[in-house]
């Protein structure tokens, strides 16, 4: 016998490998994405954006990437000298790389890898976020060019930092790296709001110079900080660095228009989420790798939200009612306790007393719903373990049916092997034996799915199902038994189906339940008596399922009883099955009920309402 | 003589065709049938072979029909195949003549060396009757007188006290003897004591057997 199952199952083991390489074989080569991003690595908005670009491409586990990046440094060096550096570095590390798709995130890098399409990246498409905008014509040439559209939101800063200090005269634009253009768009940004003040650039090419400047800055003013650019030999410092000592230096708030200054003293800005600006990008890039075309991606603009410092406000005395609807406050303090220690303490006694009191009046509440939840868990518990105890009961029959198609296979082989030996197989038989050895394989599966489901834990769900499906189902697992126990078994049930809204599972249990016990009642009936009746009954609106046996009937001390726990007529049971079967029903908002039958026996009537007939 | 037949009795068909294949493969003749009563109306009394049966058929037992062949002057040796919590019923089998009871999920090499087994068996047991049903056709050619002194010599009566007891003279006796053992074609006494075992009569109580057993 163990070199049959052992052929069976190295064919089977081959039947996997080949399913397996094909598998395999489908699996795409990754392709590769490389982001330009501008600066050292360690400038501060290269790793969030970074992070937000990597979150994006991950999350498609089933598109393999390669993921590159490179800094373009052309802001600490000379542009002509770092730009043909860069390229060349970039052109010997990538000799033989083919990249799909690159990512610039800046202006720079945008100019950088058009610059340099046609050698460095020809099949690549471009996905950018900045300034600049991207004609369509150009969009369309080579692999194409999608991205997003940064919109530094200047003016809608400005209008809250106006907003919030009415008395504000002037504005003092703090902005030495900006080009002469973005100078110019500002200017144009602020002409709406020139009747209400005043606006200047402080524009110091050094870092003792800026804060002198700002140390001058008069009361009755707020300082907007676009970003300061640093790049003293030995002092380098960025934006974000200088941005607290520009507030430290300053006497009036101070604004600010990228994400990255919030926190360090700034009362706040309209402002883009730089890691958001990162996932969007690299979601452009993942539907790029997955099949649209660049430049059928519309090009969209930043998403702009205005978030608040709440220390800082406290510091200027501005409320959140001033803000903007939808502004995010960071920062908020302690100091809610330290400033209103009493008026704290007298809300919160009120709270708490009205917490008392509600919990008071929920408690019965609480305590009936958690009584009925555990009652509920109970009965799934004990369905569970009792619908495992009639399994086990059936385990016996379990092997026995398994032995059927078990050996149906061990069979086949074997007859297989001795014809392949001696010569005598034709295709014809072997096909026959293949597709014989199938049948009992599927045949072997379906019984241990069936009783798996029995065997798992289970929460009752309420699906619409065809009852007399269910009823076929519970004779199949019974049916081995039937024939062990020598009982017949008449099955009359109407061809039309019966819809319910019951659980599966449950419902199967509490037929099988009764099936068994109706074989057990007829232990010492002679044989040809040995008949269990299995009928469905269609009435209007619902519909009765009974199983009768013509055993030895319910005594006539239990017979009100039957249902009730720990009642038992029978020598090994504990008397909880009926108990359980008839909760399942009554969760089930059906009945379960039993009687003596006059010509000998007891019948049990399962009674369930229709869903809409058809 | 009918050819040698093993009866496969099995209500699952992909169990019966498994087996027909496999026996088939082993150069054995089957015939199968799927349920015992459709066997018991189908089987002719001389069948010769051997019966392979589940205990579980959806009508008769495999014990009953195992009685229902032998009221039928069936006599073929069976093969039980069995579930493991049946060994009770397997070991009345056997008291009753299978000549071997299978667990399920039965091993193909075991159910081959079964069925050779049987088939061997029931090729001894029909040499057996044979030999028997010539003897008893030479037996039944004696005369009821003959017969009668038959009874008394295999007794080991001696020839006077033969005659004394059927009171004809011992000279009659003789003639009679004669004549029994030109019948039985046996050339002694002991010969004829030994026909009459192979035959099943006991001396000491001759109405034990009958002519039409």
């Amino acid at each position: 016998m163990p070199s049959n199952v052992r052929i069976v199952l190295a064919l089977a083991a081959l039947c996997v490998t080949a399913v397996c390489d094909r598998a395999y074989a489908q699996v795409r080569t990754p392709q590769t994405v490389l982001t330009i991003h501008q600066g050292a690595e360690t400038f501060p908005a290269n790793p969030i954006i970074d992070a937000g670009i990597e979150e994006a491409l991950k999350s498609r586990p089933d598109v393999p990437i390669d993921y590159f990046t490179e800094y373009l440094e052309s802001d600490r060096f000379p542009e002509e000298a770092a730009s043909r550096a860069f390229e060349e570095y970039l052109r010997g590390k990538y000799r033989g790389h083919k990249i799909d798709v690159v990512i610039a995130t800046t202006d720079s890098g945008l100019g950088f890898v058009l610059d340099h399409r046609a050698e460095l990246f020809p099949d690549a498409a471009i996905v950018y976020s900045g300034l600049g905008v991207i004609s369509d014509t150009a969009r369309n040439v080579g692999a194409g060019i999608a991205g997003i559209r940064i919109g530094v939101a200047y003016a809608e800063t400005l209008q809250q930092a106006l907003a919030q200090n009415p008395s504000a005269e002037r504005v003092f634009v703090v902005a030495n790296s900006v080009t002469p253009q973005t100078q110019e768009l500002i200017r144009e940004r602020f002409r709406e709001y020139s009747s209400k003040a005043a606006l200047a650039f402080i524009d110091e090419p050094t870092l003792p110079g800026l804060l002198a400047a700002v140390k001058e800055v008069p009361s009755r003013s707020v300082i907007l900080y676009q970003g300061h650019q640093q790049d003293d030999p030995g002092h380098s410092m960025y934006a974000d660095e200088i941005a607290p000592l520009v507030v430290a230096a300053a006497r009036v708030p101070v604004y600010g228009t990228s994400d990255f200054f919030i926190g360090s003293g700034v009362v706040g800005g309209v402002v883009r989420d730089t890691r958001e600006t990162g996932t969007r990008l690299g979601a452009i890039a993942l539907r790029i790798l997955t099949g649209t075309r660049a430049q059928d991606i519309p090009i969209e603009g930043t998403r702009v939200v205005p978030i608040f410092d709440w220390r800082a406000m406290q510091k200027w005395g501005i409320s959140e009612n001033q803000l903007p609807p939808g502004s995010i406050v960071q920062f908020r303090g302690p100091s809610l306790w330290r400033d209103y220690r009493r008026q704290v303490l007298g809300v919160a006694g009120a709270l708490v007393l009205q917490s008392l009191l509600i919990a008071g009046l929920l408690y019965q509440r609480r305590a009936r719903r958690r009584a009925e939840h555990a009652s509920r868990r109970n009965l799934a518990l004990a369905a569970d373990a009792d619908r495992r105890s009639t399994m086990s009961a059936l385990t016996g029959s379990i092997a026995h049916e398994l032995s059927q198609p078990l050996n149906a296979i061990l069979h086949n082989a074997q007859a297989g092997e001795m014809l392949v030996k001696s010569n005598r197989a034709t295709l014809e038989m072997l096909r026959e034996i293949l597709s014989d050895i199938r049948d009992a394989d599927v045949r072997a599966t379906q019984i241990i799915e069936r009783h798996r489901t029995m065997l798992r834990n289970h929460q009752m769900e309420k699906k619409p199902l065809d009852i007399h499906a269910v009823v076929r189902e519970s004779l199949a697992f019974v049916e081995h038994d039937t024939k062990a126990k020598q009982v017949q078994v008449d099955v009359e049930l109407p061809s039309e189906s019966c819809v319910v809204a019951g659980d599966r599972v449950l419902l199967q249990q509490v037929l099988v339940n009764l099936m068994m016990n109706a074989m057990e009642a007829m232990a010492d009936t002679p044989v040809e008596r040995r008949r269990v009746t299995v009928r469905s009954e269609l009435g209007k609106a619902n519909v009765a399922v009974s199983v009768r046996d013509y055993g030895s009937g319910l005594p006539a001390n239990i017979d009100g009883k039957v249902f009730e726990p720990f009642v038992t007529t029978k020598s090994n049971g504990i008397g909880i099955g009926l108990t359980i079967a008839r909760t399942i029903v009554e969760a089930h908002r059906g009945q379960l009920q039993a009687h003596n039958n006059p010509d000998g026996g007891a019948t049990f009537v399962l009674t369930l309402q229709c869903a809409d007939r058809p | 003589m009918s050819p040698s037949i093993v009866h496969v009795v099995d209500d699952d068909q992909l169990i019966q065709r498994a087996m027909t294949r496999l026996l088939a493969a082993a150069g054995f003749e089957t015939r199968t049938y799927t349920s015992a009563l459709e066997f018991l109306s189908a089987i002719a009394p001389d069948a010769s072979g051997c019966i392979i049966l589940d205990v579980r058929l959806p009508d008769l037992n495999g014990l009953e029909l195992q009685v229902a062949l032998g009221s039928r002057g069936v006599s073929l040796p069976i093969i039980f195949l069995t579930g493991h919590g049946e060994i009770p019923d397997s070991v009345r089998a056997i008291q009753r003549g299978a000549v071997d009871f299978l667990i399920k999920p039965v091993d193909s090499n075991a159910l081959l060396a079964a069925v050779s087994r049987a088939m061997a068996q029931d090729d001894a047991a029909r040499a057996a009757r044979a030999t028997r049903q010539a003897l008893r056709s030479r037996y039944e050619r004696l005369t009821p007188r003959e017969n009668e002194v038959f009874l008394h010599l295999i007794a080991g009566r001696l020839n006077k006290q033969v005659a004394a007891n059927l009171d004809i003279t011992e000279r009659t006796i003789k003639l009679h003897r004669a004549s029994i053992f030109r019948k039985l074609e046996v050339g002694s006494m002991a010969e004829m004591a030994r026909l009459a075992a192979d035959l099943g009569i006991d001396p000491a109580n001759p109405a034990t057997y009958t002519k039409d057993q």
